[in-house]
């Protein structure tokens, strides 16, 4: 967003820093030719059946998770525009102990899938909310929203139970991973944050600029993921799956990593929990608590969003608490 | 990556997304209720871009764009992000590659796995033209789980692709989709009695046949992704439908 800023500068005299300018406009058009003009060689190249169902895969991840970010980062551009930072302080709790419970509680009024949370996250974090608030609200939002949990409902009909327990075992995970930051999280982690724009700019522009640089940022980020699940989605075979799903402990683990590598929208993984029939309800439960909260779509746009050094520390201990939380309310409620 | 090329990039993006939304290519990748997501999704990021490109033109523009900072705190480069180029990616293979809905290859790598209903089946269909049209789905789960076996002497007609098997089996196979092809789960129904040389994969038929009914091994299997059975009666090769999945 500051290219402006330094072609601007070049104009002066008094230019602080002269840098080599990339033409990266013209290098956008040149590739793109180029690959027109390959398009057989490049097609030629995706003729095998397994390359043929990784890009299939790959792309229907990019294309379903795009409308949830757009959502995310109209959102996101909306509060930094409109929303000054003095109105959270003024909703959310002083104390972040008390802010946490109450952000991940409005994680309730999010209409989406975990893509469109992750920029949200970063701008609230911009706009001073306490970061372990924020937190919360990034793992709560994409689980406990009303859209997820009649998808869950549906998903298993008659069975109101799992319904419950995945709220609570969302919410409850999305709590504790808040309190964990406010006792030893360290804000050097944090080691990238959204873009704040001047308040002396038009209220569209900022909009504008927002929005733009975070899907820019974020989109970005979410290619990697995508990649990352498509490749991994056509190399493990899920008939190996069928051998772990007896054993209670195995059974758990097993789809709690599943749900990290699979990397399924939280809007579906209810429906391909549901059909895992052979394992146990605890074993999907932890599942759809973990995949809205640790995936590898999610990791990569958390280290987009907010560093390496965070994402690395916070997805295991998330994935870790997730998994427990999800034992515990499972026990007592499936 | 230069502001123009930020602005270029979250067009070329809605416009693939556009393309995708407004035509039925988006049915090879997710569910058909996310198209009108797609163009809504696309007509912002087209907004967005067009704005930003058309922003440079009007005087004023460069102060504002001055005074946005970017926070990272260290290793920053003062440019829009370089990530945003891997967002290319996408965009070339739709338009370029423009891969195929899930095919028999994904099919041999898993099973779709069925959950018995909880209630009770409501009567079949109608017959049309002399058999009873069902959706691979359908069929699998009243094959293992009607107990009425309302299937019992009933010629049912079934469309799905191809999916070879072992050496001489093959099954007819259908995916259906929770929200995109990444969580497919492939249908299948074993074709019994075929003769003649064997369909080729990924060739998509209408098949005519009888009921099966299954042992009860069998049904203990339905979990697992276990196939139904059907003596085909006929069979004939048709185009893809425009909507693969079930």
């Amino acid at each position: 967003m500051t290219e402006t800023a330094v072609e601007a500068s070049q104009g002066s005299p008094a230019a602080p820093r002269q840098r080599r300018e990339w033409p990266t406009l013209e290098l956008l058009a040149f590739a793109l030719v180029a690959a027109g003009l390959l398009q057989p060689r490049l097609a030629g190249l995706f003729d095998s059946p397994a390359l043929q169902t990784w890009a299939t895969i790959f792309v229907s991840i990019s294309i379903q998770a795009l409308p949830f970010l757009v959502l995310g980062v109209t959102i996101s551009g909306l509060i930094a525009a409109f929303v000054p930072p003095s109105f959270f302080a003024r909703v959310l709790p002083n104390r972040p102990v008390l802010a946490v419970p109450a952000a991940g509680l409005a994680g309730v009024v999010l209409p989406g899938c975990e893509c469109g949370s992750v920029p949200i996250a970063g701008r609230l974090v911009a706009r001073g909310v306490a970061p372990a608030a924020a937190f919360a609200f990034l793992l709560s939002a994409p689980a406990i929203n009303p859209v997820v949990l009649v998808a869950t409902a549906v998903a298993f009909p008659g069975r109101p139970e799992v319904v419950g327990a995945r709220f609570l075992a969302s919410l409850v995970t999305a709590v504790l991973v808040g309190w964990l930051w406010v006792a030893f999280g360290k804000a050097p982690w944090i080691t990238k944050r959204a873009i704040e724009a001047d308040p002396d700019a038009s209220r569209w522009e900022i909009f504008r600029a927002s929005a733009g640089h975070d899907f820019l940022h974020a989109g970005g980020y979410l290619v990697i993921g995508g990649i990352t699940a498509a490749t991994l989605n056509v190399t493990i075979p899920e008939s190996v799956l069928d051998s772990l799903a007896g054993n209670g402990v195995v059974a758990v683990l097993t789809l709690s990593v599943l749900a990290v590598v699979l990397a399924i929208c939280s809007e579906a993984d209810a429906f391909v929990a549901a059909s895992l029939s052979n394992f146990s309800l605890t074993a999907r439960l932890a599942f759809m608590t973990v995949g809205p909260m640790v995936d590898v779509k999610l990791i990569a746009l958390q280290v987009g969003t907010f560093g390496k050094a965070f994402a690395l520390r916070f997805a295991p201990v998330t994935f870790v608490v997730a998994v427990l939380t999800s034992v515990a309310v499972g026990s007592w409620l499936l | 990556m230069s502001r123009e090329t930020q602005n270029a990039i979250m067009v070329l993006v809605g416009v693939a997304a556009l393309r995708l939304g407004l035509t039925d290519a988006h049915l090879r990748y997710v569910k058909a209720s996310l198209g009108p997501w797609l163009v809504v999704a696309g007509v912002l990021l087209v907004a967005l871009g067009a704005l930003g490109l058309l922003r440079r033109e009007r005087p004023g523009a460069e102060e504002v764009a001055e005074h946005l900072h970017d926070g990272d705190q260290v290793g920053h480069d003062h440019h829009g992000p370089t990530i945003a180029w891997l967002l290319v990616l996408p965009v070339l293979a739709i338009f370029l590659i423009a891969p195929a809905p899930l095919g028999s290859y994904a099919a041999q790598r898993n099973s779709a796995r069925l959950e018995a209903p909880r209630a009770k089946f409501p009567p079949l269909p109608a017959e049309v033209a002399g058999a009873v049209p069902l959706t691979l789905r359908e069929f699998n789960l009243r094959t293992f789980f009607d107990d009425d076996k309302a299937l019992e002497g009933k010629t049912v007609r079934l469309t799905g692709f191809a999916t070879p098997h072992g050496a001489d089996e093959v099954f007819l196979t259908r995916f259906i989709l929770s929200c995109c092809a990444a969580d497919g789960r492939p249908i299948k129904v074993a074709m019994k009695g075929l003769s003649g040389p064997r369909p080729s994969a990924d060739q998509w038929l209408e098949v005519e046949g009888t009921w099966v009914e299954p042992e009860q091994a069998a049904k203990e299997r339905a979990l697992i992704g276990e196939a139904a059975e059907l003596v085909v009666t006929s069979m004939k090769r048709v185009p893809a439908p425009a909507q693969t999945y079930e």
